[in-house]
Formats: C-alpha cells, sequence, structure tokens
C-alpha cells in the first residue's frame, strides 16, 4: 500500500510537472476566460463530503464551513484578517475581568422561513450544544460557558421536584434532608438507581458585582438521591436571554476571546420549534438534511447530491440579503487534487476551496502563478515528547532535541510551502493583540522565542546531551552518542508526514549522534496510541479553534485532555489563569508569553513550523483576501468578468464599536433561557 | 439445470454469513474507533456517542442485532461517518454510478479485447500478433492511477476535447470508461489468444478445416465458444470488481460511487459501512461466479453441471 501511494503521487507529479510545461509561459494556472457561466453563481470546490452540517455539532472543517453559509453568530470574520465583525450582534458589553459579556442583537435579522432571530435561539442553541444526550463533538468551545463542562458530562443536574436524601443509595435508607426542586446538585457517582450527591452552589449570577462562589475541588457530599428524581435543566449555564434583542453570558473563567469564539458554527443560534420534534423523534441526524435546515445565515441550502455536490442559494430573507452579489454556490465534493487543479485549470471551479491542498511537489511550479495566493495559517506542527520514559524524561535531552533540529532547512527543502519555522506554539501572526506585542518585542530586541537557546545551534544541543550525562564521540564530520535509549517517532501514514520524519531523523543523526527509529501507524491506531501515552515522539499539530494565544497553550495544562505529554507545571497553571483575568488586552497577552515560555522551556512539544494554506483564485474573482483562518465566506466574493473593477468585498463588513462597560440590565421575566 | 442454479445460489448464504460474521469481528478488534479524533472527548461523551450507535453494547449482543436487522429488516444500519444517512441509502446512491461505469467499461474490454484475441491467434507469431500482444502487455501493466491523468492530460487540457471530471454528460463517460476498461480489454485479449490458439489445434478444428469449411466460418462457428471459455472464467471476479467500482478512478473523476468505500470506510472505523459494501461485493463475486459455471455449460459440452 505505501508504494502504492508513493507511486501514486510520482505518477500524478508527472503528469502534473508535464502538463505545466507546455504553458509555464502563461502567467496564470490554466484558463483566464469564464465562459458560459453566470456571474452570479460561484463554483467552489468544498473538499471531502461533509459529516455533519447541523452547527451544533460540526467538528470538522467542512462541516463548519458550510454551517457557516447557512448560519450566522452573534459576530463573523472580516473578510480581510479575520477579525470578528457584526453578524446578528450590533454591539458589546464586558466586564472588566473578561467574565460577564452582554450582546445587543439586531431587530432585522429574520431566519429562513421569516421568523424573527431572538436571544433565545442563542440561548437555546448553546444550551442544545451542551445537552449531554447530544453528544456534540464540538461542544469543547462551549465549555467558556459557566457550568458548560459540568452539565455536557452530565455531572451537573437539577432536583425535579422536592427531594428526599437519603444516607445509602438502597430502598431502605435513612432519610438525611431534604432538598427543594429546582436545586442545582453535583453527581458525584452512581450506584443503581441511586446518584450521590452534593450543592451546587456554583451558579450563574449575571452581576459584575457578585462573583459565583468558587470552583469546589471536592464538593462534600450530601446523601443519595433517586437518579429518576433528577433531570438536566439549561439553566445551570451561563447564558440567558434577557429579552428578544439581548443576551447575557457568565464564563467560566475569563476569556479574553470571547467575541472570537462568537464567530464559530458552534456558537450560531437554532430554532427550538425545528430542532425539538426531530430530536424527541429520535432523528436528530435529519437536521443534516437540506429539507430540515432552518438557517439565518446569507445562504440556504437547496441541494445536496451525495459525496458529489452542495447547492446553495441566497437566502431572500437575510438582512444584508440585497447586497449579496453570489446567488448561487456550487460546491463540489473533490476529493482529489489532481481534479480539483484540472477543473480549475479548465475553468470549472473559481476557487479551489479552503479546504484544498496542493501537494508540495508541484507547489514550485504553482506558486509563481498570479492567482496564486498563500496566506500564513493560525496552525502549528509539532512533535509530542512523551516525557514519563527516557530519555525523554529529562528536560537537557528535550531541549537538546529541539536545538538539534534544522527548521529552516525542513520548511525549505521537505515541507516546501512557505511555512514558517516555529520556536515556540503561538504563531506571531496570531490575532487578539498578540502579533502586536511580539512585533513589539522583536523590534526592542526583547523577544523570548528567538534568539540563542532558541533558534538551530548544533553545539548547544550537544551540551546539553553531555550536560544531561551522556557522552558524543566525534567520528570524523558525524557523531555519535553513548549509550542513548533507543527513541522512535510515531506519524500517522501520510507522504508529508513521512517525509518530515526522515527529514528530522537525518537532523539528529548528523547533528547529534542520535539513532532514532521512525514508524508509521494509520490515523486512529496513531491517536489511540498518543492518548495512551504508548509513544515517545509522536507528531501533532493544532489548528486555532479561535483567534487568540489560548488556543494553543491550553493544551499544555496540566489537567487539559489534550495534554498527553505527561508534564505539567502549576506555574504555567497560574500564569494561564491570571493571563485570562488581565483586563487590559496587552498586559493579558504579555502574561500569556510568559506562560508560554514556561512551556517552551520545558520544551515537551517540539515546535517543527507554522502552517500555511495554498490556494489558486481565478483572477475574475474579487472580494478575496488570503486570512489568517483560510476562510473565505461567499458572502463577501463578487465575479467580475471584465477583469477591471476594484478588489473590495461584495458588502463593507461592520465593525464592532469597543465594548460598553457590563452595567445591571433588569433581569428577565421569570423565563428559564 | 434448474435445480443446479437453485443450489449454487442457495450455497452463497452460508458463505456470505462466514464471511460477515468474520468480517464483524475484524473490524472491532481493529485499534481505534469510529469518533477518534485529534481532540480528546470527555469519557461520558465518548460512551453517549458510542451509546447512540449502540456500540457500548457486549460484542455479541451488537453481532445479534446486526444480524436481525439484516435479515428480518434489509436494514444494514446508519453510517457513523455520515450523519443523517443509513447505509441502505448510501449503497442505493452510490451503486448505480459503479454499475454504469462499471456496465460500460465491460462492454468496451469485450468489445476491444476478443476481436484483438483472435485475430492475435490467427496471425499466431507474425508481426501483428507480436503488436498487438505487446501492447496488451502494456495496457495490463500500466495502472489506472498513471493512466488516467495522462489521458485527463492529453484529452481534457490539451486538446480540450472531454471534461476532465465529474459524471454528467455522456462527454463525461468516456474517460473513466476508457481508463477502466482499457486494461481489462489488455487482460482480456491475452485470455482470448490463449484459448483461441488451444482450440484452433484440436482436432475438431481440423476436421472442420479438412471439410474444407471457410476460415471465417471455422472461426466464429466452432472456435470462438471454446477459445472464450477462459474470458468467461475471468469474467465472473473480473465483472464483480468492475460493478463495485474503482477506488482510483472515481477518485481522480470525481464520481460519486462505490469504489471508495472498501478503503475509506475502513479507515474511518465506519464499521456498518464496511459491512454493507462488502456485504455487496461478496454477493456480487459469488452470484457471477454462480452464473459462469452455468455458462459453462453452453459453452463446453464437455462440462457437467451435475457433480457426481
Amino acid at each position: 500500500m505505501r508504494s502504492g501511494v508513493r507511486a501514486l503521487f510520482l505518477a500524478a507529479s508527472l503528469a502534473m510537472i508535464s502538463s505545466g510545461c507546455g504553458e509555464s509561459a502563461s502567467p496564470y494556472y490554466g484558463t483566464t476566460k469564464r465562459t458560459g457561466k453566470s456571474v452570479s453563481t460561484f463554483y467552489v470546490n468544498a473538499g471531502v463530503e461533509p459529516e455533519v452540517i447541523d452547527p451544533g455539532r460540526a467538528a470538522e472543517a467542512v462541516g463548519t464551513m458550510l454551517a457557516g453559509h447557512m448560519f450566522e453568530g452573534l459576530a463573523t470574520y472580516d473578510p480581510v484578517d479575520a477579525h470578528p465583525t457584526q453578524g446578528v450582534a450590533t454591539a458589546w458589553d464586558k466586564s472588566d475581568d473578561n467574565r460577564l459579556f452582554r450582546f445587543h442583537l439586531r431587530k432585522e435579522a429574520l431566519w429562513s422561513d421569516g421568523k424573527t432571530v431572538t436571544a433565545h435561539d442563542f440561548a437555546f442553541a448553546w444550551g442544545r450544544v451542551l445537552r449531554p444526550s447530544l453528544a456534540s463533538r464540538t461542544a469543547a468551545v462551549l465549555y467558556v460557558l459557566l457550568n458548560g463542562e459540568l452539565y455536557q458530562r452530565g455531572q451537573l443536574k437539577v432536583t425535579k421536584g422536592s427531594t428526599g436524601v437519603v444516607g445509602a443509595p438502597a430502598d431502605n435508607a435513612a432519610p438525611v434532608t431534604t432538598v427543594a426542586a429546582g436545586a442545582a446538585v453535583r453527581i458525584l457517582k452512581t450506584e443503581g438507581e441511586y446518584s450521590q450527591i452534593a450543592l451546587h452552589r456554583r451558579l450563574p449570577t449575571f452581576d459584575a458585582s457578585r462573583p459565583p462562589e468558587p470552583e469546589e475541588a471536592k464538593p462534600a457530599p450530601l446523601g443519595w438521591v433517586p437518579s429518576s428524581a433528577l433531570e438536566e435543566s439549561p439553566s445551570v449555564l451561563g447564558v440567558r436571554a434577557v429579552d428578544d434583542e439581548t443576551l447575557e453570558i457568565e464564563a467560566e473563567h475569563p476569556t479574553p476571546y470571547l467575541l472570537d469564539l462568537t464567530c464559530y458554527s458552534a456558537l450560531s443560534p437554532m430554532r427550538r420549534d425545528v430542532v425539538e420534534p426531530l430530536e424527541s423523534a429520535g432523528k436528530v441526524d435529519d437536521l443534516n438534511r437540506p429539507e430540515n435546515v432552518v438557517g439565518n445565515g446569507a445562504y440556504r441550502i437547496v441541494d445536496w447530491k451525495f459525496r458529489y455536490e452542495i447547492a446553495m442559494e441566497k437566502n431572500p430573507r437575510y438582512w444584508r440579503a440585497d447586497k449579496l452579489k453570489i446567488d448561487r454556490i456550487v460546491w463540489m465534493m473533490l476529493e482529489d487534487y489532481r481534479s480539483t487543479l484540472n477543473l480549475y485549470k479548465a475553468g470549472d471551479l473559481d476557487y479551489i476551496g479552503d479546504n484544498a491542498s496542493i501537494p508540495p511537489e508541484t507547489m514550485p511550479f504553482v506558486e509563481t502563478k498570479k492567482d496564486f495566493r498563500r496566506s500564513y495559517y493560525l496552525a502549528v506542527a509539532f512533535y509530542s515528547l512523551n516525557t514519563k520514559k527516557p530519555p525523554l524524561d529529562d528536560v537537557r535531552v528535550r531541549r537538546a532535541l529541539n536545538l538539534g533540529l534544522d527548521k529552516q532547512q525542513l520548511v525549505d527543502r521537505v515541507t516546501r510551502s512557505g511555512q514558517i519555522p516555529a520556536t515556540h506554539y503561538v504563531p506571531d501572526f496570531t490575532g487578539s493583540g498578540y502579533a502586536d506585542v511580539a512585533k513589539a518585542d522583536k523590534a526592542a530586541g526583547t523577544d523570548p522565542f528567538s534568539g540563542p537557546g532558541m533558534d538551530f545551534d548544533p553545539e548547544r544541543a550537544r551540551a546539553l546531551l553531555r550536560e544531561a550525562g551522556y557522552e558524543i564521540d566525534k567520528d570524523g564530520e558525524d557523531y555519535k552518542v553513548r549509550k542513548f535509549p533507543p527513541l522512535e517517532i510515531l506519524y500517522n501514514t501520510n507522504e508529508g508526514n513521512r517525509a518530515i520524519a526522515v527529514a528530522i531523523q537525518s537532523f539528529w543523526r548528523k547533528h547529534l549522534g542520535i539513532q532514532v527509529a521512525v514508524r508509521n501507524e494509520e490515523w486512529k491506531v496513531m491517536l489511540k496510541n498518543i492518548q495512551e501515552g504508548s509513544f515517545q515522539i509522536g507528531r501533532g499539530g493544532w489548528i486555532a479553534e479561535y483567534n487568540h494565544p489560548e488556543t494553543w497553550l491550553d493544551t499544555f495544562l496540566s489537567f487539559s485532555p489534550q495534554n498527553q505529554t505527561g508534564w505539567g507545571d502549576p506555574e504555567f497553571d497560574r500564569t494561564m489563569k491570571e493571563a485570562a483575568q488581565t483586563a487590559d488586552p496587552t498586559e493579558s497577552i504579555r502574561k500569556f508569553r510568559v506562560a508560554e515560555k514556561i512551556a517552551v522551556d520545558a520544551m515537551v512539544k517540539i515546535p517543527l513550523y507554522f502552517y500555511t494554506r495554498n490556494v489558486l483564485i481565478k483572477p475574475w474573482v474579487r472580494g478575496f483576501h488570503p486570512n489568517p483562518r483560510n476562510t473565505h465566506h461567499a458572502q463577501w466574493l463578487w465575479i467580475d468578468e471584465t477583469g477591471a473593477a476594484k478588489e473590495e468585498p461584495a458588502m463593507p463588513p461592520l465593525d464592532f464599536a469597543p465594548p460598553g462597560p457590563f452595567a445591571p440590565k433588569a433581569a428577565p421575566p421569570g423565563e428559564a433561557p | 439445470m434448474i435445480r443446479y442454479a437453485a443450489r449454487r445460489l442457495l450455497a452463497v448464504v452460508p458463505t456470505l454469513w462466514v464471511v460477515m460474521t468474520v468480517l464483524f469481528f475484524l473490524l472491532r478488534a481493529v485499534p481505534g474507533g469510529p469518533f477518534d479524533a485529534e481532540r480528546v472527548l470527555p469519557k461520558e461523551i465518548e460512551k453517549a456517542q458510542l451509546a447512540y450507535y449502540n456500540l457500548d453494547a457486549p460484542l455479541f449482543v451488537q453481532y445479534k442485532t446486526w444480524l436481525a436487522n439484516v435479515v428480518l429488516r434489509q436494514d444494514l444500519g446508519p453510517s457513523f461517518r455520515h450523519a443523517g444517512r443509513s447505509v441502505n441509502e448510501i449503497l442505493r446512491l452510490s451503486f448505480p454510478y459503479s454499475a454504469q461505469l462499471g456496465l460500460l467499461s465491460a462492454v468496451l474490454a469485450l468489445a476491444v479485447g476478443v476481436p484483438l484475441g483472435i485475430q492475435a491467434a490467427r496471425k499466431h507469431n507474425t508481426a501483428g500478433d507480436h503488436a498487438a500482444m505487446g501492447v496488451a502487455m502494456i495496457g495490463v501493466s500500466v495502472p489506472r492511477f498513471v493512466l488516467a491523468p495522462l489521458l485527463v492530460l492529453v484529452f481534457s487540457l490539451k486538446l480540450f476535447l472531454l471534461p476532465a471530471a465529474r459524471w454528467e454528460t455522456w462527454r463525461h463517460m468516456v474517460l473513466p470508461v476508457i481508463c477502466t476498461g482499457l486494461p481489462m480489454a489488455a487482460y482480456i485479449a491475452r485470455l482470448a489468444r490463449a484459448g483461441m490458439l488451444e482450440v484452433i489445434r484440436s482436432d475438431f478444428i481440423r476436421t472442420a478445416r479438412a471439410k474444407g469449411l471457410s476460415e471465417r466460418k471455422i472461426i466464429l462457428r466452432h472456435a470462438l465458444k471454446g477459445a472464450l471459455l477462459p474470458v468467461v472464467t475471468f469474467m465472473g471476479p473480473g465483472l464483480s470488481g468492475l460493478l463495485i467500482g474503482s477506488l482510483v478512478v472515481e477518485r481522480i473523476f470525481n464520481i460519486p460511487g462505490m469504489g471508495r468505500y472498501l478503503v475509506e470506510a475502513a479507515s474511518n472505523r465506519d464499521y456498518n459501512l464496511v459491512m454493507g459494501v462488502v456485504l455487496v461485493y461478496g454477493v456480487l463475486v459469488m452470484v457471477l461466479n454462480a452464473i459462469v459455471d452455468i455458462a459453462y455449460r453452453y459453452l463446453d459440452p464437455r462440462v457437467a453441471l451435475e457433480e457426481p
């Protein structure tokens, strides 16, 4: 199989290169004339078949992209740099400690069936995403809501009625006390028909002057109640609709990136009267069928040919529908890059799509074309190190491995798509103010992530190994480390991953004298092994869920399920918390950089490079800008067949004014969100 | 005859049952589950996900449920990968594409392969024979993933005669059909040639020649039937392979067929879909093989259908 794949790559690249040679004189890739197509129809490759397009469940790139066209959140990504701009919300307020937020919704936002989009639709949708029985894979983004995680994990419920608590999980056990109806309780464990509960006092206050009760690490058990006396209630969550146009959010912990999160498809509104009938009939999956989608986004799905094509049309009730210039989108599900490039070349595709990839071997030819666009992408590639096993339990060895890696060579010779060699985890172009701080630090010569000890330095790497107690012999041009325990790189089967692993293997052999084995496993097998800690060095990557350093740094928290390195540092955890609580945005980012430095010094993940995304877009498409999320919403795009029109989006994005203070507002009229 | 056919077809059932049972347990023995992803989920959520698809039940219970659903309700269950689509629906949507491509390719393969092989046999050891077999050898050896990009390059991107991909009009079908059918035509040509060579050396052909029949009549009336025996043998598994579709051709030409699922569903751990595809494939292979055996009876009087 592997040699087959390799041959496939080879054959295809030969065909590509030879097809290129004949026309290398043309400054564009393929035809530059659009014929026989409507100027208001956009032909684009979606990538693969989406798994789920229900925004509350979509977790993968294609599903979230399509959901993002059919639904609109409180905010929406700007077409140029992907910062949050106005969506359903027109303004927002926040408390100084980034804990409370209030969004003001526009009155004119409508659903595709004509009803008004209200704050209740958001509160319902978010509660639904976190509902344990939905088992949404994307729910973790909503753990920012107070009690979100406990609620989704089924550990936080309310009593249905006034409930007697007994001393043991048995029918004849002695009563202990009585809990009033609607009380929030933690479920500590269950035995048979009974649940052991504790009172949960940490509930949303939606009041800046009154923080919720602190988190209890070990809640005191109150006693046992019949499990049937408890029910799920989203009233415990930190989100509520104050009225139709006001949504309030109370976060679990300070969340400086909350506005950015509201652009994400999982935080889209949904309609209770559309969702619940299907859900109660056990047909939640049917929400993915075009006839059941009621959206509030710019487009609505009209046809879905399985594994082939999805057609969307302008949603005439979208609040900016009159400004849209693309009336119809044809999403082709092209899984093969050759068919993508061929159809693009022939002019059947206007854009190869956010999820398409151009293989590195064709890059040297394609990247010289005028219709080629490269964006620096909010994602980092790394190798995770398992610190539980020697020799990687020694930080000096881990740092030596990092310094012995010529990352510049790696991106120039192996990955070849303009990636940026990484010395740390947060890309320097990250938003939320990170880019500005990084730039200022570099200008002042105080960047903690460049210079000696950070950049490629084999000399220093060997010194670290010696310090760790390994003797290094010089053998001609080569080095040899004595008695170094065996090491192995684990990667998921893929030609590109193999090339990287082999290059790294050779860097370490050449510069450090360490022999490393490489092993490939099929994707799901590798995931399992990494999650179970059966690895030494494992390939990984992390794409930003929101445009803020926390998205990467969170994965280093000692209690994060994404941290499989075995490393944890209370100092790091504390700094992260402090950073998030800091009101001043620049100061907050500086603290995140301090936390990042702690993680870099521990070097439990060797950063390799920051990703790029490389696409081809026909010269007749206007309003297209490479952006760090590589997300290109059709609402900003338009087609100019004359080629003379100015480069601007189809409609101007509307920026938010700076947030107002979170001043008290009247409580909602006794209604659960 | 009918008794034989019925018996052959009935024998398919236990064979399929064994295949499906072994597959059912093998699939679940492979590490990794359908919902594993880079982001690790809390264990409660993982459990709820598995429970939704009844994957948390004991293996044997899952097996019994699956078998009962298939046998009693002809229901292959939901796909884990494509929310809201049942395996039945996926197969119903994708099989016609693969079958259409497969049948067209088989027609092309036979129409090109058989005459080519027979001509080569008749011109045995001449330059024409060597040329035809040389071409056939190349046809057999060049893999489809090389042939397909080359065809696209020449006919779509250089000559602009045919579309580069997709499945809409007859023009879209030309390249995929050639790409799928040609390697098979080459194989068939070699089989037909070998079959014909064997037959035209046999006694009854010599007799026919001695009677003074025209060469044309000898080939078409007497030799052809026997010469096609190896081709017919091959068409059983060959046609089932064509009908189920080809991963490579379907990907390169973006045809929404069934070929891709053999590999893809397995790596996604979409258990139900794997089972469904294998079931269809198994039925095709076994039924077509039975038909081939029956066809033998007509082509070769020496074959008796009733076993002793």
